[in-house]
């Protein structure tokens, strides 16, 4: 096991209720605290994951993106009682509507970064392995669907290599020439995908996929550390549901900006909050500083 | 299979989807300038064009009238449902007819009281079989008051003897060395007698007495509109008000006057105004105001019934 992710080392249960939970509280939750909760650990952990490349990633498609987001709203919206100035249309631009959109964008960009985080360590054999009895069919076709765009950008690659030997890749000749060189890799690539197709079904078949009585191997366990790690993100989540109950993680933005006021017990929601999306962060760093104990110690 | 399902699906989609596109792309194809083209009436879903010979969409009982007989019978269907459903004050057939174009539709305008159109129905169905032809030769039948009985280009109905017509704000040169007076008010009164429908997120926008704008003397310029006063009222004011542009009535559209939107008294609240205790039937960029005009934008949430202003829902009486 990776010990960079050692968070995917966990029962697949755990791992799935886990994303379930912090991917729908950040679309739900518009409380700015616990947004800017989720979304500052999902950034760091989706960064841990995947190192500089990540970072690099989500600064450079993920800052636009968010940028965009929050310039997009004023634009249409012109509700919220602080008018800040007109459009030359004479419709007003509200603080609110800002603010809105700026929540908007960060709402979207942090649901973004956890389904990152999802792939990463959602496998599809996990995904098979949770939902293999009860939906056989659905969750084949959704690790097949989930692999599709990844496996056929890593075979196009493979064949402009390929091609590149002899001089025919997209990088090469006149213009016209990269074009043809274009059309004949997706030629390539396309031929490829009908292939495989057929020798994947009957790889299936020849397995005996759809047999009755057939079992599968699986490596997973739900040990003493899963039972732990459970019970810390039930608690975790039923503190959450209750702060939920009384209006806790939402805001108003219209007509006027409005949220609960700090409280006490909001305080422990909000820790229960940070607990849990900071979870696969703690547990990471943990198993690390261990490697790190044990590789000095000897 | 399960194929099957899927597939119905997808061929039912697909023809919502043509469907749309060919109705949707006739709005846009009304020439302004010809008015003999066919036309829609914004409260009645009577739309028919003919010559496409096609589906009758919006008319939703009878689907596809490919037969001439067949789609004479749905305009009287059409008829006789309005007048079920409808006050009896009056109603309005829609049909155009023009001879220069086979894409345009073929049609006639009635307005009549009900036994009289249902008789005009009845005789319709007689007369006029060959004007469902593509190229028709018969003018328009029954139809007393032709220049009475046409919504203008911008769907709007006649407007009553003696109320100002209509005025396209993009024709209208504004003279700002002509400083003319008019009052203006604007109130949300009627939200407080409706308090249970009230969103509740607005109620520190709402004010106690639902005055928004106590009523006062405002100065314009000749030629504006009641909404280019408002707008410069409201902004002087530093009262929040939002709007759109419809192009197909051709005026702006108030959504919203000191955060109190349309909806947020229930589905049939927003926003409406009156001149001179007139509901105009027009928008209100194409009313021009006259010196001494008095404007009162109300709120509200029942159609216009609990202001007084239901004439313009139901077509002026």
């Amino acid at each position: 096991m990776n010990k960079v992710n050692s968070f995917a080392s966990l029962h697949p249960s755990i791992l799935f209720i886990y994303f379930v939970t912090v991917i729908g509280s950040s679309m739900f939750f518009t409380h700015p605290v616990l947004q800017s909760i989720s979304f500052l650990s999902a950034f760091v952990y989706s960064v841990m994951l995947k190192g500089q490349k990540g970072l690099s990633f989500n600064l450079l498609y993920m800052l636009p993106l968010l940028l965009f987001m929050a310039a997009l709203n004023p634009l249409f919206n012109h509700q919220g009682v602080t008018i800040l100035f007109y459009l030359d249309s004479g419709n007003p631009i509200t603080l609110e509507s800002i603010l809105y959109g700026v929540s908007a964008a960060f709402m979207f960009i942090t649901v973004l970064l956890w389904f990152s985080g999802y792939n990463a360590v959602m496998t599809s054999d996990k995904f098979i392995y949770l939902f293999g009895r009860v939906i056989p069919v659905l969750s084949l076709i959704f690790s097949m669907v989930l692999r599709f765009v990844p496996r056929y950008v890593a075979k196009a690659k493979e064949i402009s290599f390929a091609q590149r030997g002899i001089g025919r890749d997209i990088s090469q000749g006149s213009l016209l020439k990269k074009g043809r060189n274009a059309a004949r890799i997706m030629s390539i690539l396309t031929t490829w995908a009908l292939e495989n197709a057929i020798e994947t079904a009957d790889s299936m078949k020849s397995r005996g996929y759809g047999l009755p009585g057939r079992t599968s191997f699986s490596i997973y366990r739900f040990d003493q550390r899963d039972r732990l790690i459970m019970g810390i993100m039930v608690a975790c989540i039923v503190f959450i549901l209750i702060g939920a109950a009384q209006g806790m993680s939402t805001m108003r933005f219209f007509p006027s900006i409005r949220f609960t006021e700090v409280s006490m017990f909001s305080i422990f929601v909000y820790g229960a909050y940070l607990l849990l999306c900071v979870l696969p962060i703690l547990i990471t760093i943990q198993e690390e500083l261990k490697w790190k104990r044990i590789e000095s110690s000897n | 299979m399960k194929a099957k399902p899927l597939l119905l699906l997808a061929a039912t989609l697909l023809v919502l989807l043509v469907v749309t596109f060919v109705m949707g792309g006739q709005d846009k194809v009304v020439p302004l300038d010809q008015q003999v083209a066919e036309q829609v009436e914004p409260n009645k879903d009577d739309q028919s064009d003919l010559s496409n010979a096609a589906n009758n969409e919006n008319a939703g009982t009878e689907a596809e009238a490919v037969a001439p007989e067949e789609v004479l019978t749905a305009n009287e269907n059409l008829s006789t449902n309005e007048l079920q459903e409808q006050e009896p004050a009056q109603l309005d057939e829609q049909a155009q007819e023009s001879q220069e174009q086979d894409s345009s539709a073929q049609s006639e305008t009635k307005k009549d009281d009900p036994v009289k159109q249902e008789a005009n129905a009845n005789s319709n169905s007689n007369e006029s079989k060959p004007a469902t032809q593509v190229k028709p030769t018969q003018p328009p039948v029954a139809t007393p008051k032709p220049t009475n009985d046409k919504t203008d280009q911008y769907l709007t109905d006649p407007v009553p003897e003696g109320k100002p017509e209509p005025v396209e704000w993009q024709d209208v040169k504004v003279d700002e060395k002509q400083a003319l007076k008019a009052t203006l008010a604007v109130s949300a009164a009627t939200i407080l007698n409706n308090m249970d429908l009230f969103n509740e997120d607005k109620l520190e926008v709402l004010p106690s007495d639902g005055v928004i704008y106590a009523k006062q003397t405002v100065t314009f310029y000749e030629g504006e509109s009641v909404f280019d006063v408002l707008l410069r009222e409201m902004k002087k004011n530093k009262i929040h008000l939002e709007f759109v542009m419809t192009p197909i009535y051709n005026s702006h559209y108030i959504e919203g006057i000191n955060n109190l939107y349309e909806f947020d008294c229930g589905e049939l609240s927003g926003w409406m105004y009156k001149v001179n205790d007139w509901f105009p039937n027009y928008g209100a960029s194409r009313y021009q105001l006259q010196s001494g005009d008095e404007i009162e934008w109300m709120y509200t949430c029942d159609l216009g019934r609990d202001i007084g202003g239901d004439g313009v829902v139901k077509g002026n009486e």
